[in-house]
């Protein structure tokens, strides 16, 4: 396989803050990769430098076969982007908007109306393609976001946080149509701090963490790692106290989260500390209101890795 | 060729802003018949009436604002992501800072060729008569200073709101030792010294020898006076303007 992308050692600080440390990967085309991290993690910076907006301080990047020092404009005309913040004109009609954007990249004439109409249907909103985007809700905003970054066709388009606040239905909506730009040809790098669209799209998983990617491979590869693993979730009648449950005996224990009314303590061998672990509850005066448990997950493993939910 | 595309956008966005059309539109017809009908005592009618006066100088104030328009039109809050959304193309930095300045210089050289003429033959106000060709010339050249000067602004502090709260000090200044809302003649030596530093001063100096002296010797040395300004905020522009600031 050919590779769209090839990060090699990228470094970036912002003043005496490292942000990006050493960062190595590859995605491959016509793949989809989730790039997955807490708020923080780097991911925003990193697909800022791949956009060529940023200047990274060290390392290389090839996108397409073009260097990213040297290459800027070639880089710039097969690859779109779609920011995290609406990227859009309010008082301008979406297919103005798309069209505008679009002509950038040099098309005109009868390509640069069948591109934006074919961007428009790909989001579905050709419908309203003559309505100004002030008048959209959120999700068509986010999603016109997203034709402005299609409609010249790249290779590699990559995405930072596209789904950020809108409704499940435009979420769907947007999930679908990277799906068929996929079957399209494109290669998509897609940044989310959204486990389960990750999850749902993408064919690998890169694991960003303080700079660094700390894991990569597909959900199952991920997960495999895991598989011995149980995490079990308590409802509590009140706030638990991390000195008030005495769990340091219990060796199968690998993490305990404290949370406002629970628990959620994570097992390395299948279910037999289940007992130990209601006694220790018990033990410590809280009574149990509920009870759940839960396979080795995504989440588990970026819980596990980080130390961090992704909801921080 | 992106230029252009891209300076249609800006001028778009421009038209589609009614508070920048009302301010180069409306509001130097309003302020000339506020200052003018204030003032008229302390003005006879012959040879110059107090809509005549300050005709010339709300032109020559409602031009200097322009800076602020430039500003709107590089960072207002309504078009500021869109404009960024530009640097993800394969367009050049100076495409993007030069198209706000000439997109806010274009809507400066329309609104003010027409009122110009406006003023002159539909309010038989004194523009320079047959001279007023020139009067528009200059304030051509003065439009286009003002608008590489907002857009400096907004280079060197990247935000609309600090960059026009910010431009807004030098700008006034630059009105008051001009002398367009009050003369500043009357005031002492020193003050007098210091508007010569204020291109305010140069245009309206300049305009009230093309105006009522037929002069125009001032002419070609304030307009060279102000490209050379011009120039060094658009080099001002090419050295801060970065793109990622903006994201």
């Amino acid at each position: 396989m050919t590779e769209a992308i090839i990060v090699k050692k990228l470094n970036k600080s912002y003043g005496q803050k490292p942000v990006i440390k050493d960062l190595r990967f590859s995605v491959f085309q016509g793949e989809i990769v989730g790039l997955l991290g807490a708020n923080g993690a780097g991911k925003s910076t990193t697909i800022n430098i791949l956009s060529t907006i940023l200047k990274h301080d060290s390392g290389s990047v090839l996108i397409g076969g073009f260097d990213l020092m040297k290459d800027k404009s070639k880089i710039k005309k097969v690859v779109g982007i779609v920011p995290q913040d609406l990227a859009i004109y309010e008082e301008i009609s979406a297919e103005k908007n798309v069209s505008f954007f679009a002509s950038l990249y040099g098309l005109n004439g009868a390509g640069l109306k069948a591109n934006t109409s074919k961007a428009l249907q790909q989001v579905g909103l050709y419908e309203h393609r003559t309505e100004k985007p002030k008048t959209f809700s959120g999700g068509m905003k986010r999603r016109l976001n997203i034709a402005c970054a299609i409609a010249h066709a790249p290779k590699l388009i990559i995405m930072d946080e596209p789904t950020v606040g809108i409704d499940p239905q435009s979420r769907n909506h947007i999930l679908k149509s990277i799906l068929t730009m996929r079957e399209q040809g494109a290669t998509i790098l897609y940044s989310t701090h959204y486990m389960e669209e990750v999850e749902a799209i993408a064919d690998r998983i890169l694991i960003l963490d303080e700079g660094q990617i700390i894991a990569s491979g597909t959900k199952d590869e991920l997960c495999q790692r895991y598989e011995n693993q149980i995490t079990y979730h308590f409802t509590l009648d009140r706030q638990p106290e991390e000195q008030g449950i005495r769990f340091s005996g219990l060796s199968m224990i690998k993490s305990v989260t404290y949370e406002e009314q629970g628990l959620t303590v994570t097992v390395g061998i299948s279910n037999q500390g289940l007992s130990h672990i209601i006694t220790a509850i018990l033990s410590a005066g809280y009574q149990i209101k509920s009870m759940s448990s839960k396979e080795a997950s995504l989440e588990t493993v970026f819980l596990d890795l980080t130390g961090k939910s992704l909801r921080d | 060729m992106n230029l252009l595309r891209i300076l249609r956008q800006d001028l778009g966005n421009i038209i589609h802003n009614p508070s920048l059309i009302f301010s180069n539109t409306i509001l130097p017809l309003i302020l000339i018949g506020v200052m003018g009908f204030v003032t008229k005592g302390g003005f006879g009618t012959e040879p110059v009436s107090s809509f005549d006066y300050y005709g010339v100088n709300m032109m020559i104030f409602s031009v200097s604002m322009i800076a602020i328009t430039a500003t709107n039109a590089f960072m207002e809050e309504r078009v500021k992501r869109g404009n960024f959304r530009i640097a993800y193309a394969p367009v050049s930095k100076q495409e993007i800072y030069l198209s706000k300045i000439l997109s806010s210089y274009l809507l400066s050289a329309i609104c003010y060729g027409v009122l110009v003429p406006v003023c002159q033959y539909v309010l038989r106000l004194n523009m320079g008569g047959s001279n007023f060709i020139y009067f528009v010339l200059l304030l051509n050249v003065f439009g286009f200073c003002g608008c590489c000067f907002g857009t400096m602004f907004c280079c060197i502090f990247k935000n609309e709101e600090q960059a026009n709260s910010i431009m807004q000090i030098p700008l006034f200044l630059s009105i008051i030792l001009g002398g367009v809302i009050f003369q500043i003649h009357r005031f002492d030596s020193f003050l007098n010294r210091l508007s010569w530093l204020s291109p305010v001063k140069w245009a309206a100096d300049c305009s009230y020898q093309i105006i009522y002296d037929n002069d125009l010797h001032l002419l070609y040395p304030v307009m060279i006076g102000l490209l050379v300004l011009s120039f060094f905020f658009i080099g001002v522009c090419h050295i801060l303007f970065k793109p990622e600031d903006y994201i």
